[in-house]
């Protein structure tokens, strides 16, 4: 008979089994998916210095990732319009679920963990018309779909939960598309917004651009550690007619939109892949691939800093010293800081959009 | 025999094509290019500031730029000095707004050698001589008239400069791939770039250069044709077929000849092509009407 002692203590240890965590992989520091020489695609998780830890083979492109709060667990997401999202187990190189969207919904590239990872959001539209949706899944049973709520807008993008909340931020690109091809069908009567969510989906604040600059698509974003919000974005209008492409904002105070130098204004050709704050939040970066350039901004005024040619450069996250890092399509991932760049690694692949900080 | 020696210095050749083409655009093409600009921008800082005697070395020099405008990437694109050099398209009028200020305030201080160099790109280079080389404010007051000759000393700075640099900056495309180099990291890398250069040059070209004023022609936008005809179909007009081409001989040559299996191209290398053919044809200037002086004058009106 088991007396009371031993098995409280079973209890214990029952309750202590260990779980594979992010450290069992190795505590990779970012995520990444790549088109490989073999023409197959993987999602990568990376040291500091951009050595790869674990790939898992994905089946088809993918766009950006995300990564389960506590357990090892990854999203990697298609390219849009989206038809897959797999739950990758990192530790046992398993793939854990495979996500469809429901019929008529199209995921976008994009998602995001609740706070305590009980619930993964992702970013999807209606097929038809491109009405954006957030998709609920149960993260902590076998990511079963949940349901979903109205993004606030056409064509959502990125979506980040906050630092210290379960608000969300979503990036409503304000594009209609077509549902097979990705072509613009709406271009003269966007309206894109950024909009932040509560879980009980509530609209709590929503900015949007003057009418002038209703075709700058708001795509892709960032977070500060101190809540501040960097949203870039993808001029549909005329190229010789730049804008600016980064935003700035705090919750309830006016976005600010940080200009390029004048010398630079031309260098992102009206597009910006992905943006990063610096660690400490002070300075802000993004990239653009058509433009073969990255550009940093003072995260507290909006001043331009400097900025790195390097072709086909998209992916971005903080870095080591201040700095950030960067992938590109040739394979290389490199070091930014201060205006200059150092190669960390490189890989016969080629790097997709995004860089994904853990 | 003497065909197998031939076809053995043949095949040495071709195994060196993917360093040789990046060294041969870089000397047979890109450095005398420059140089021609560095010299075409001295004589236009040595000429006498009239309006009358300047110019045909702005035009001479303007010439010389084209002949390099399409390469947007290393010492060129130091301190903003490809949009300090010509800044176009302007679509604001950002040029006009601010050299006409310049010439209203009269500032003495804007006249020291370097003081330009502090000066917003806009109201610098090719674009700000024109404004004082053509229309209302051609001139000859002495304010303006040394306004042009500080100009044309900035402008021979910064063909200086980028010459100059270019040095080192040949260096670090055809080493690419060495330990050392940390900018270009593989020999694919420099040629990409290049490549890079002539297509994103060839789309500019036809895109901006030849499509928007023809665009604006056709659908008679009110305020659109002046403005952007202003310097661009004129540009375009002289444009070149060798200058055109100045990226574009080598390495299919170097390729062709050569009997090994081509190298395996980018794949973007598709694109290129396809876009280079589409692009190609409409930038053959009409030859013989290429007369850089009367084109000038008639684009500012």
């Amino acid at each position: 008979m088991m007396k009371r002692r031993d098995f409280l203590a079973s209890l214990v240890a029952a309750s202590t089994v260990p779980r594979a965590s992010w450290a069992d992989v190795g505590s990779p520091s970012y995520l990444a998916a790549a088109r490989e020489t073999s023409g197959g695609y993987a999602l990568y998780g990376l040291d500091a210095g951009g050595r790869p830890l674990f790939s898992q083979r994905l089946p088809s492109r993918g766009h950006a990732a995300t990564a389960h709060p506590a357990r090892p667990e990854a999203v990697a997401f298609a390219r849009r319009p989206g038809t897959f999202a797999l739950v990758i187990d990192c530790a046992a190189g398993a793939t854990l679920a495979q996500l469809t969207p429901p019929e008529g919904r199209q995921f976008n590239g994009h998602g995001a963990f609740s706070a305590d990872g009980t619930v993964l959001y992702t970013s999807e539209v209606v097929a038809d018309g491109s009405a954006g949706r957030i998709g609920l899944w149960d993260a902590s049973r076998g990511y079963r779909r949940m349901g979903e709520f109205a993004s606030n807008g056409i064509g959502p993008h990125e979506i980040l939960r906050l630092p210290g909340a379960d608000d969300l931020v979503i990036a409503n690109g304000g594009i209609q598309t077509d549902p097979q091809d990705r072509t613009p069908l709406n271009l003269a009567t966007m309206r894109p917004n950024l909009s932040y969510l509560s879980p009980d989906v509530a609209v709590k604040e929503v900015v949007e651009l003057a009418p002038e600059l209703a075709q700058n698509s708001i795509r892709h974003l960032a977070f500060a550690p101190d809540g501040m919000v960097a949203f870039i974005m993808q001029w549909q209008g005329d190229l010789m007619e730049p804008v600016p492409l980064l935003g700035l904002h705090r919750r309830g105070a006016a976005a600010r939109l940080c200009d390029p130098a004048l010398t630079e204004m031309f260098a992102m050709k009206g597009y910006a892949g992905s943006v990063a704050f610096a660690r400490g939040g002070q300075v802000v970066a993004m990239t653009s691939p058509r433009g073969g350039v990255v550009q940093a901004f003072r995260a507290k005024d909006g001043v331009p800093l400097w900025s790195v040619a390097r072709a086909d450069v998209c992916g971005l996250a903080a870095g080591a010293d201040g700095g950030f890092v960067a992938t590109d399509g040739q394979g290389a991932l490199i070091h930014l800081r201060e205006g200059g760049f150092a190669p960390l690694s490189k890989a016969g692949l080629s790097w997709d959009n995004h860089l994904i900080a853990l | 025999m003497i065909r197998s020696a031939i076809f053995t210095v043949l095949l040495a050749l071709a195994s060196q094509s993917a360093s040789a083409d990046v060294r041969e655009d870089v000397e047979a093409r890109i450095l005398p290019g420059y140089a021609d600009f560095v010299a075409a921008t001295r004589a236009l800082a040595a000429a006498d500031c009239s309006s009358g005697a300047m110019r045909a070395p702005w035009n001479a020099a303007f010439d010389a730029w084209l002949g390099v405008a399409h390469l947007r990437f290393g010492p060129v694109e130091t301190e903003g000095r490809a949009l300090a050099i010509a800044f176009w398209p302007d679509p604001k009028s950002i040029g006009a707004r601010q050299i006409r200020a310049v010439v209203e305030a009269e500032d003495v201080a804007l006249l020291l050698p370097g003081a330009l160099a502090e000066v917003s790109v806009a109201a610098r280079g090719l674009f700000a001589l024109e404004r004082l080389l053509y229309g209302d404010r051609a001139t000859d007051a002495a304010y303006t008239c040394a306004l042009r000759r500080a100009l044309a000393a900035d402008l021979a700075g910064m063909a200086r400069g980028t010459r100059a640099e270019w040095d080192g900056f040949a260096a670090l495309l055809q080493s690419a791939g060495a330990v050392e180099n940390t900018v270009y990291l593989s020999p694919d890398e420099a040629r990409q770039a290049l490549f890079t250069q002539l297509v994103a040059g060839l789309e500019f070209n036809a895109d901006q250069r030849l499509g928007r004023p023809l665009a604006a022609l056709s659908t008679r936008a009110p305020n659109a044709p002046k403005r952007w005809l202003r310097s661009a179909a004129c540009a375009m007009s002289r444009f070149r077929y060798g200058h055109c081409k100045a990226l574009h001989g080598p390495w299919p040559r170097a390729w062709g000849r050569s009997r090994r299996p081509r190298p395996r191209l980018p794949v973007r290398w598709k694109m290129w092509q396809s876009w280079t053919i589409r692009c190609l044809p409409r930038l053959l200037p009409r030859r013989g009407g290429s007369g850089s002086r009367s084109c000038s004058r008639r684009s500012v009106r």
